[in-house]
């Protein structure tokens, strides 16, 4: 009864306000429900993202299910979500499945950078490590060509500042099978090899920094944004032991959106929120690298939402 | 009067005889049916668990044929995906076609080949390019789709079928020979600005050969022939220049002509030659060779493998098929497929192969498309790579220098397949277990028998509920502590850890045989021995020198630190996430319960035993060893199988102390993973019905046999205890 009486007038209002076929010029009537289903990864970042978007909007209510990002598309599919959030691009079986659904295919926003640190003990000389040399590191399979498993400190050529690779066994730290990073890591750095047996898996990246940071023998990988000063970051490079590597990947919102027709209005102020300072400065809070200023602007240029 | 009063308290009696008989018998009737929930929640419990994992174990089967008869005078593709069927018609006057109609209705297709959504049908100079898309809401059975025309590709020079295709979702890769021997490869993709054709010739030296292989994921062509292979690198989207080329030699294949197929994710190459079936590892250069071959009871003539499963077939001439599982050898399957109706001679279509078996790409079914007839034989399979023998023994995958135990699952990175074995999980389990009752059982024995049988009763009240109450911390911060708190610890205190334990069980040792030899050399100590305070005090004075000069120590009594020593003199890599940890952290959670039976037992043990023993004379030892310990060893039996079953069980600590490393090393300075973090971690990311999923439930349910097994044990140990003090 009490729920009645505290929504009676704005559901009045929305009345009126449809009435005078006026309901979407103002954005105090602005109601309706979203669903989000999809990565765990940007789990929190959702939360955090549909808490901004009820204080924004009171009648909104955003319902966040943060299972893993293979349960996005077939939300989508389904109808059962609004937003899909995904830490890696659809499969093209998941984007083909959605098209046969739908006759078009799905569209993708990058809301963030999630960028992959490897990184050592912050006494140690190593200044830069090659795709191939972590591959011989931290996998069995050794499939990005490296001729040998480096088990040991010495057994690595790389870059360091006047010191010396002592003989020692090197300790891997990285992510549990579970995460999205782990992998991914393992399509990029180890050609999608196999993980050695060695390889600590510990749940979340504060740990295996935490690890790092207590450990002059250790290598570990983990989201930028965990990193501190205990650790030293090294930098990648290619192959060719020049270009440099990042080991970056966008996450994404995927969305139902058909061609050339108009957002829905609780969508549209989602992605509104999301692509605003705002919505960037809760990505930073989350951990991972905002979108530049001129993407974001690309972004909502695309989509249809006023700029500024 | 009396028998007045005697008649109505005997009613009264009855009364309460009969009210308390109804009690009593409600009592009883609730008590059984909480009994019996308990015991049908947990069979309830243990038939969910076998439910779950059952299908694991369902026999991989071939069903019974079914043939569609088909209009001789239309052209067919099965799609490779499902095995559905699909018209193919070139429509008329197509912009880039140009040729009559009639006389394409009389040309007849070289080959048709399909790849997922695409079918292409060959013609001499001529390739049509056809999608098979659209069938989503469709029910499969014996329809027949139509599919559309995508495009006509221009060959010049193909006539005969031998071509190669392979495709990934996104690109086709072709390749064939043409009249003069000249290998040409496309490579054809399907993206959204339109789809794109790059053409290659490729380098030919001198190897005429009938079977290619396509990669299209790692964009190569194979050429084998008899035991020498070439392979060809297409370039990566890099116009002018041209693919490399290598060549060499299969070890130990040996002159003649053979069968060939990548194995599954093109991980491995897969080669028939007679009754033997050969492995080489795709993924190395110079494809080595993955173990010893595999032994067919008949000749290959036709070898596939399934697309997201280790399994392949295996066709004789006389049709006999065989199944197996390349990594263990197991065979699975082994039978003639009959077809309903057997036509004579050889079709057109098919002249190059004997028979025209395909696998669908779900692995559902096999079939034979023929120009009159569509047969299909549907596959039964469950899931024939966890097999009970698979999940125990060691496997040679691709890309591994030796057969090793792996447990890898990863069921998002496409095209990489996972990798089951129960083994390591299970040593880790042990270990884990293990580890804390080195540290758990001197502990709560030596306490339990110390509060049990010395300690007067009212400090032994105080000190039991203590130590009982340690049983309710909960192991997540147990974990939590030795993960985060404890392993940077231990690696910088390495030494104390290590040489603290040997001086707390060997100083003992030592005094103690000091003193029997001083008793022994002169006749002054035996009459008066040392107090017990030198002892104390030496321990003491140990202590304080230790913590003083344990910087020092790890210098003093190794060249360069502990691990590095252990490195190079054993091979041994001290982990930070290590089963000491583990040990350390697991002793401590399963001490209390430990303590509490023991200590129970050993205080149910009739006091007037002892006491006789000691008024015959005995010491409070001998009594102890002689008398209490004998009485109460099946409840010191009891605590240690309980101690371990809770130990194999432990999931926090396992999950947060170690780096849940898949490993076979017994050492202690290694890691370890253990089932029931595997599950914690993996179940809720495994694909619900998936072989992942089910053989985490097989895991779980092998936990609960053991730690149910274990208890069982222990409880029978002690209702033994408990009868044989009962009568007394």
């Amino acid at each position: 009864m009490r729920y009645l009486r505290v929504r009676a007038p704005r559901i009045l209002l929305l009345l009126l306000l449809v009435g005078s076929g006026n309901a979407i010029a103002s954005e105090q009537a602005l109601a309706g429900k979203l669903a989000s289903t999809g990565s765990d990864t940007l789990g929190s970042l959702s939360s955090l993202w549909a808490e901004e978007l009820q204080r924004r909007h009171p009648g909104v209510l955003m319902q966040v299910r943060a299972i893993g990002s293979g349960a996005a598309p077939t939300a989508l599919i389904q109808g059962t979500a609004d937003v899909g959030p995904m830490s890696r691009a659809m499969s093209p079986g998941e984007e083909q499945a959605f098209v046969r659904r739908f006759g078009y295919a799905p569209t993708a926003i990058p809301v963030a950078q999630d960028e992959i640190a490897v990184f050592v003990h912050r006494d140690n000389p190593l200044e830069r490590v090659s795709v191939p040399q972590l591959d011989a590191m931290f996998s069995v399979t050794r499939r990005c060509g490296y001729p040998e498993s480096v088990r040991d400190w010495a057994g690595l050529e790389g870059d360091t500042q006047g010191g010396v690779l002592q003989p020692r066994p090197i300790s891997l730290y990285g992510r549990s099978a579970a995460s999205g990073t782990y992998s991914f890591f393992r399509s990029r750095a180890l050609c999608r090899g196999d993980y050695a047996p060695q390889l600590n898996r510990l749940v979340g990246s504060s740990a295996i920094v935490r690890a790092v940071a207590h450990d002059p023998l250790g290598i570990g990988y983990a989201s930028a944004g965990y990193l501190n000063a205990n650790v030293k970051r090294l930098q990648i490079i290619g192959s060719d032991g020049v270009t440099p590597v990042t080991l970056s990947r966008s996450l994404l919102l995927y969305i139902n959106r058909e061609p050339g027709s108009k957002l829905e209005n609780t969508l549209a102020a989602f992605l509104d929120l999301v692509l605003s300072a705002d919505g960037q400065a809760e990505v930073r809070r989350a951990g991972y690298a905002p979108l530049s200023a001129t993407e974001v602007a690309e972004l909502r240029e695309r989509l249809g939402l006023p700029l500024g | 009067m009396s028998g007045w009063v005697c008649l109505l308290a005997e009613l009264g009696k009855k009364q309460i005889t009969a009210r308390r008989r109804a009690r009593d018998r409600v009592a009883t009737i609730s008590i059984n049916t909480a009994g019996a929930a308990v015991i049908g929640l947990l069979m309830l419990m243990l038939a969910f668990l076998i439910y779950v994992s059952l299908p694991l174990g369902a026999e991989f089967s071939i069903g019974a044929p079914r043939t569609l008869a088909l209009d001789d005078q239309q052209h067919f593709a099965v799609r490779a995906e499902d095995a559905s069927l699909w018209r193919l018609e070139v429509p008329q006057g197509s912009g880039d076609v140009d040729r009559a109609s009639e006389a394409r209705e009389q040309e007849r297709p070289l080959g048709i080949w399909t790849h997922g959504d695409l079918a292409l049908q060959l013609y001499p100079h001529r390739l049509e390019v056809f999608e098979l898309a659209g069938m989503a809401e469709l029910e499969r059975g014996d329809a027949v789709y139509q599919a559309r025309w995508q495009t006509s590709l221009a060959l010049p020079g193909l006539t005969t079928a031998s071509l190669g295709v392979d495709g990934t979702n996104s690109r086709l890769l072709l390749a064939y020979y043409d009249e003069g021997g000249d290998l040409h490869a496309l490579s054809f993709a399907r993206g959204s600005p339109g789809t794109t054709l790059q053409r290659w010739t490729l380098s030919n030296p001198a190897v005429k050969s009938r079977s290619l292989l396509l990669d299209a994921s790692l964009q190569r062509v194979l050429a084998v022939h008899e035991d020498r292979y070439l392979l060809w690198q297409i370039p990566e989207d890099k116009k002018g220049t041209n693919p490399l080329v290598s060549g060499g030699q299969f070890a130990g294949l040996g002159r003649g002509e053979g069968v060939h197929a990548w194995g599954p994710s093109r991980e491995t190459l897969l080669i028939g030659r007679g009754t033997r079936l050969h492995r080489f590892d795709a993924l190395r250069p110079g494809f080595p060779r993955l173990g010893p071959p595999l032994n067919l009871d008949e000749e290959a003539q036709w070898i596939a493998r399934e697309l997201n499963r280790r399994v392949t077939y295996a066709l004789a001439p006389s049709g006999a098929v065989s199944v197996l599982v390349p990594t263990t050898g197991q065979l699975l399957y082994q039978g003639a497929l009959l077809r309903e109706t057997q036509t004579e001679g050889v079709d057109g279509i098919s002249s190059t192969r004997p028979t025209r078996l395909t696998l669908s790409g779900d692995a559902h079914y096999l079939y034979e498309l023929r120009r009159e007839s569509l047969t299909h034989w549907p596959i039964r399979s469950g899931s024939p790579e966890t097999r009970w023998r698979s999940l125990w023994t060691p496997q040679w995958y691709a890309a591994y220098d030796e057969a090793s135990h792996v447990w890898h699952p990863d069921g998002k990175a496409i095209g990489v397949l996972s990798k089951f074995a129960l083994s390591p999980l299970l040593y880790g389990t042990f270990k884990a277990a293990l580890y804390g009752m080195v540290l758990a059982v001197p502990l709560a024995l030596g306490a339990a028998i110390y509060t049990g049988y010395f300690l007067s009763p009212r400090r032994r009240d105080q000190i039991k509920p203590a130590l009982e109450l340690l049983e309710a911390f909960p192991t997540v911060v147990l974990g939590f502590i030795a993960g985060l708190w404890l392993a940077p610890l231990m690696l910088d205190y390495l030494v104390l850890f290590l040489v603290l334990p040997i001086l707390l069980i060997g100083l003992p040792l030592v005094f103690a045989g000091l003193h029997l030899s001083l008793q022994l050399l002169s006749p002054r100590f035996q009459r008066r021995p040392p107090r017990i305070w030198i002892l104390v005090f030496a321990y003491l004075a140990l202590g304080v020198w230790l913590a003083a000069n344990v910087n020092n120590l790890e210098s003093w009594l190794f060249p360069d630190t502990v691990g590095n020593w252990l490195w190079q003199h054993f091979g041994l890599r001290y982990e930070q996430r290590n089963a000491l940890l583990v040990g350390l952290a697991m002793g401590i959670a399963i001490t209390p319960s430990m303590f509490s039976i023991v200590e129970d037992a050993i205080h149910a043990v009739p006091r007037n035993l002892s006491d006789g023993a000691l008024a015959l004379g005995a010491t409070r030892w001998q009594s102890l060893a002689r008398v209490v310990l004998p009485a109460a060893s099946p409840a010191l039996l009891a605590a240690v199988l309980i101690g371990f079953a809770r130990g194999l069980g432990e999931t926090m600590i396992v999950l947060l102390a170690t780096g849940n490393t898949p490993l076979m090393q017994a050492d202690p300075f290694s890691g370890l993973r253990s089932l029931s973090a595997s599950i914690a971690v993996e179940l809720p990311e495994a694909a619900v019905g998936g072989v992942h999923f089910r053989l985490l439930f097989a895991a779980a349910l092998l936990l609960f046999v053991l730690t149910f097994l274990m208890n069982t044990i222990a409880e029978g140990f002690r209702q033994r205890l408990r009868y044989a003090y009962a009568t007394r």
